[in-house]
């Protein structure tokens, strides 16, 4: 079912790659709200040099600068105003409100060249917001047309630049504008263009590529969680043993990331028989995952032929050496538990001691021989060990993610943490021993990112299966 | 983690200082791979490395399998909570510490 739910996940994924035009359509709303503003900006600013030349600051002509500025702010008005009631939410405002503020521009320019050539720079500076060459470039073209025409308008409706009425000395000719006016501007007006035009290109590549880096990491995001309700499934359930008086068994774990390389298993070797696995692959995420999926279905297969665990672990070993795995390795401790007494078999593929409690006494490390991790050189062999477990006892494997858990000093929770902890909860039952030494080793690590997967199966002996 | 490499006439000695595990291994075993061509005595100074991850002990392990095949490989002053781990993954049987 969750699998399910998450296929459905991927293919939403996959529509996805339909989103980048929802993406520039983001970014065209977020252009067009300010644009407003700044047009509302500009209504403010013309406003206010009309009120200077009003008061004699400046010497355009009143009748033409009152024109243009009713104009203006009618216009200006009138497109922030749409923009502001769409929301900003219509393809045709970036035009209206573009050309508009070009045309009003040219307009001013038209009634004072000399002190407003940078005007001619700002609708294609703010046309670069879009990040849309295709619209800066047409902003360009509209911006030569309405400013070339704007300067051949001042001769005879603005104030023509003063230097170049006393350079002449005396009446200017359109030609003496278009060259001393216009054109140092025009120059100056294209180095801007150019770097706009860039600036187009690239912000409009870089959301491009962006937006590719989001899909691609929502849709890994989306196969590792996958992934892990495949590796989560893969785990044995201790509710689907057969029902059991006689014992307890109880399994946690907790993957650092999603997918991770720790290990349990267990099973009934026949009637009587239980074995049971704790393994740590070397290494994190995906790759430790693939190599736990291997290690875990190699040895449920060969405990099932039966024989020893050390047999059964050269076997494994040897299997994983043959599948030349770039050096990585699984420490694994195999024990197979004899329920009508007790007697455990165990070997050790350079995993962590099982902690041992005998009931009256304490939880104390079983420091049984160790082989090679399996994976590492083929031929190894390794040792069986007995334990004899009485009714009332408690055998307890876990992985270096518990010893090694860390708090914020780096300080490990170390072997010793552990045993105390497993023996301030000695005579609690296996899922609440589990539940309590996590409960310590989050107190411990204090919010200290979790580093290793924590992995911990307890078996408590309750009584011997009779015969 | 520091790497201090020695060359001498076919003998190369590396020092490792700090922690080496899955953050450094990979830097150490760029290293191991640029320097082992004919080689043909490796050491490994431990004397000041505090700690080995599991991977870590992929690269020695990778590093121990090329150099049987080129010479030997020797790891010295190995600290006792180093060689702990070494005991407990079985990498005593395979590496030689003195």
């Amino acid at each position: 079912m969750i699998i399910n739910d998450l296929k459905a996940k991927v293919e939403s994924g996959v529509k996805q790659v339909f989103i980048t035009d929802e993406v520039f359509w983001k970014n065209e709303i977020d252009a067009n709200m300010l644009l407003a503003r700044l047009m509302l900006f500009s209504a403010v600013a013309l406003v206010a040099a009309n009120t200077l030349n009003y008061i004699g600051i400046y010497h355009i002509p009143p009748r033409f600068f009152n024109a243009i500025t009713i104009h203006g702010l009618l216009e200006i008005l009138v497109s922030a105003v749409l923009c502001f009631i769409y929301n900003g939410q219509k393809r045709w405002l970036k035009w209206l409100m573009l050309i508009v503020l070009t045309l009003t521009y040219a307009r001013v320019y038209a009634a004072t060249p000399s002190r407003t050539a940078i005007l001619m720079v700002i609708p294609v500076l703010i046309s670069c917001r879009y990040y849309s060459r295709t619209l800066t470039e047409i902003v360009s073209v509209v911006t030569t047309i309405a400013f070339f025409l704007a300067t051949i308008l001042s001769k005879y409706l603005g104030s023509a630049d003063i230097d170049d009425i006393y350079a002449v000395g005396g009446e200017l000719s359109v030609k003496t504008i278009l060259f001393r006016s216009f054109l140092p501007s025009y120059v100056l007006f294209w180095i801007a263009t150019i770097a706009a035009f860039n600036i187009a290109h690239k912000g409009r590549k870089m959301i491009l590529e962006q937006d590719e880096i989001s899909r691609n990491k929502s849709r890994v995001d989306t196969e590792l969680s996958m992934a892990k309700q495949i590796q989560k499934r893969a785990l044995p359930d201790v509710s689907d043993l057969p029902e059991h008086d006689e014992y307890e068994l109880s399994a946690f774990i907790s993957t650092a990331k999603e997918v991770g390389g720790d290990f349990y298993d267990f099973m009934y070797v026949d009637p009587t028989h239980l074995a049971i696995v704790i393994a740590d692959v070397s290494g994190k995420s995906v790759p430790a995952a693939l190599y736990m999926m291997i290690s875990k279905i190699l040895i449920s297969n060969r405990i099932m032929l039966g024989g020893k665990p050390s047999e059964i672990l050269a076997d494994v070993n040897n299997q994983l050496c043959e599948k030349h795995l770039d050096n990585m390795f699984v420490t694994v401790w195999l024990g197979i538990i004899d329920l009508t007494n007790g007697h455990v078999i165990t070997a050790n593929a350079g995993h962590e001691y099982p902690a041992i409690y005998h009931k009256g006494s304490e939880f104390e490390l079983f420091k049984d021989k160790h082989g090679l991790v399996l994976g590492g050189y083929s031929g190894m062999k390794y040792v069986d060990c007995e334990i004899d477990l009485a009714e009332g006892d408690t055998l307890f494997v876990y992985t270096d993610g518990v010893t090694e858990a860390h708090n914020k000093e780096n300080v490990l929770f170390s072997t010793s943490r552990m045993l105390d902890s497993l023996n301030s909860h000695k005579d609690c039952l296996p899922d609440e021993l589990t539940s309590k030494v996590h409960e310590d080793i989050d107190l411990y690590s204090n919010g200290k990112e979790q580093f290793d997967d924590i992995t911990m199966v307890a078996f408590r002996m309750k009584k011997y299966i009779l015969q | 983690m520091e790497i201090i490499k020695k060359e001498d006439a076919g003998k190369i000695t590396i020092a490792l200082e700090g922690r080496l595990d899955s953050t450094t291994a990979p830097e150490l075993e760029n290293e191991v791979e640029a320097s082992i061509a004919g080689v043909n005595e490796l050491v490994f100074d431990f004397d000041k490395l505090e700690y080995v991850s599991s991977a870590g002990l992929r690269v020695l392990l990778s590093a121990q399998k090329k150099m049987n095949e080129q010479g030997t490989m020797t790891l010295i002053n190995v600290s006792d909570e180093i060689m702990g781990i070494f005991e407990i993954t079985g990498f005593v049987d395979i590496l030689n510490i003195q």
